[in-house]
């Protein structure tokens, strides 16, 4: 699903955020990366979405090779893996509904579709109440499960989630990352970002420390608990 | 391109332009001012022109003949007047014309009568009025007409003629350069709007992108917004020429001043500038819309 070989990133100011890192993660697994402010969290976060080109090394994700990749194949590849953020990252001047239906959209399915799936979706993560409301009306959890509806409307076979329970308050960060897990039990892989260790703690999941661009620790395949 | 979502693009760009109403009133707002500003110097300097066109028909040029021509000799000259270029209108005054012309204007019959009697010794010369077709080309052809057989003398108002076409001229430059201006500072403002417009929402653009939307998913709306904020811009800018001249044009109707009355002679029709005018600022606004969207969208698509 993700296989980095040596991965170096070093940005045009001189710093250098990934330092050879190999990373294996194969389909199913649920993923857990920590690591402090400035290990290259973000920067591997990046990569994966192909933001940003590393500047050594090999990236494959779901299959595609992203140094390769043209720009104009980007949107496509991005359409097969899902994510969130910790900031939600949802367009305020549109309801839930819209955010949702946005990721179908651009795919250019037909209405009929997007009128069936949608709701499904919101459905499915409790926010059926909430359809007509805009992002700015909702707390912090809804809006992270509404960016969650959104990732996964498409079926990706990959959630990538960039510390998603940042703005959380702690109570409903377990919430979020129990409807995760939930997610991966029907084969979904997950890669989750996060510095908060007593949800590593709780949750027995393979997780990976980065520390100055290096990986310095991999528990390893403790996926299936 | 777009088989399913062409009808959600248009809807999302007219969406947007609700969504994001402050800044869709001004960039409407400048929209206008600069269409009201250039639209008003435009007419202003059509105005002058139409103006300047009606005190240039009062360039007469009288051609005094010499009484001992004969009515072979004024023949002659008559062609060889024809054959000078840029005149425009020739017409004979016999002796008899002239002199019942002169008690028309004293407007007194006695007078005329008296003069009957001595009908064979009228003293007023016959006479060529001819209409050159432009003030430039006056000065030239007063000097030919001097230098014709049977030609007594020449009369014109040439010093008015070379003081109008200064005027004309300067008109036309400083015209040109207010105009000018006014576009370069228009063009400015406006793609300093639509760049702070686009700014506000690049955000939202970068969701789109992580989301998987291509660039031309992205673009169309704000295309959709820049035409249709555009339209609407010169559709408000029209209506607000249209206004302001039919109530300038009534005020200077009715002013008093003798000269104004003049300049009312030769005021253009609204009407017969509205449908380029219209045009134009429909043209513009879209193009400007659109452009300036295309080219500020741009910048935010490179994630």
């Amino acid at each position: 699903m993700i296989d980095l070989q040596g991965v170096t990133k070093t940005y045009p100011n001189g710093v250098c955020a990934l330092d050879g890192v190999d990373l294996h993660i194969e389909k199913g697994e649920f993923v857990f990366v920590v690591g402090h402010s400035g290990a290259g969290k973000s920067t591997l976060i990046k990569t994966l979405l192909r933001e940003e080109v590393p500047t050594a090394g090999e990236v494959t994700v779901n299959g595609r090779d992203l140094i390769r990749m043209k720009q104009r194949e980007i949107p496509y590849f991005r359409r097969t893996i899902g994510v969130v953020f910790q900031d939600f990252r949802l367009i305020p001047t549109m309801t839930v509904f819209d955010n949702v239906a946005f990721a179908l959209q651009v795919t250019g399915v037909p209405r009929r579709f997007i009128r069936r799936r949608v709701p499904y979706i919101l459905n499915l993560l409790g926010l059926d109440e909430k359809y007509k409301h805009y992002p700015p009306e909702l707390s912090g959890g809804e809006q992270q499960r509404v960016a969650l509806a959104r990732a996964l409307v498409n079926n990706p076979d990959l959630l990538i989630a960039d510390e998603p329970t940042g703005n959380i308050d702690p109570e409903l960060s377990y919430e979020i990352v129990e409807l995760l897990d939930e997610i991966n039990k029907t084969g979904t892989t997950i890669l989750m970002v996060t510095h908060e260790h007593e949800l590593v703690n709780r949750f027995h999941h393979r997780t990976v420390t980065l520390e100055k661009g290096r990986m310095i620790r991999d528990t390893g395949g403790t996926a299936h608990v | 391109m777009f088989k399913n979502s062409f009808g959600y693009l248009v809807k999302e760009g007219l969406r947007n332009i609700r969504a994001n109403r402050q800044m869709s009133v001004a960039s409407i707002g400048v929209l206008i001012a600069c269409m009201v500003l250039i639209g008003g110097a435009l007419m202003l300097s059509f105005n002058i022109n139409s103006l300047m066109g009606y005190v240039e028909s009062f360039n007469e040029v009288v051609v005094w003949i010499d009484d001992d021509l004969g009515s072979a000799g004024t023949e002659m000259l008559k062609q060889e007047i024809a054959a000078l270029p840029n005149i425009t209108s020739n017409q004979y005054i016999s002796k008899e014309d002239a002199l019942k012309e002169l008690g028309e204007t004293l407007g007194s019959q006695s007078f005329l009568d008296g003069f009957q009697q001595y009908a064979d010794e009228n003293p007023l010369p016959a006479s060529f009025r001819l209409k050159v077709d432009s003030l430039e080309n006056l000065p030239e052809t007063v000097k030919k007409l001097e230098t014709l057989p049977g030609v007594e003398s020449v009369e014109s108002s040439n010093e008015v003629a070379t003081t109008l076409m200064g005027i004309k001229t300067a008109i036309h430059v400083a015209g040109l350069t207010i105009v000018t201006i006014l576009m370069v500072v228009s063009i400015i403002i406006i793609a300093n709007t639509v760049r702070v417009t686009i700014f506000n929402r690049r955000r939202e653009i970068n969701i789109m992108k992580y989301v998987g939307a291509t660039n031309a998913f992205i673009r169309f709306p704000f295309l959709v917004e820049g035409m249709v904020i555009g339209l609407i811009s010169a559709l408000i800018a029209f209506g607000l020429l249209w206004v302001g001249t039919h109530f300038l044009y009534q005020w200077v109707g009715q002013s008093a001043s003798g000269w104004l009355q003049l300049a009312y002679q030769s005021l253009i029709p609204f009407g017969s500038i509205a449908p380029q005018m219209l045009l134009g600022f429909a043209g513009a606004g879209v193009l400007f819309g659109m452009v300036g969207s295309f080219i500020f969208v741009g910048k935010y698509l490179k994630v």
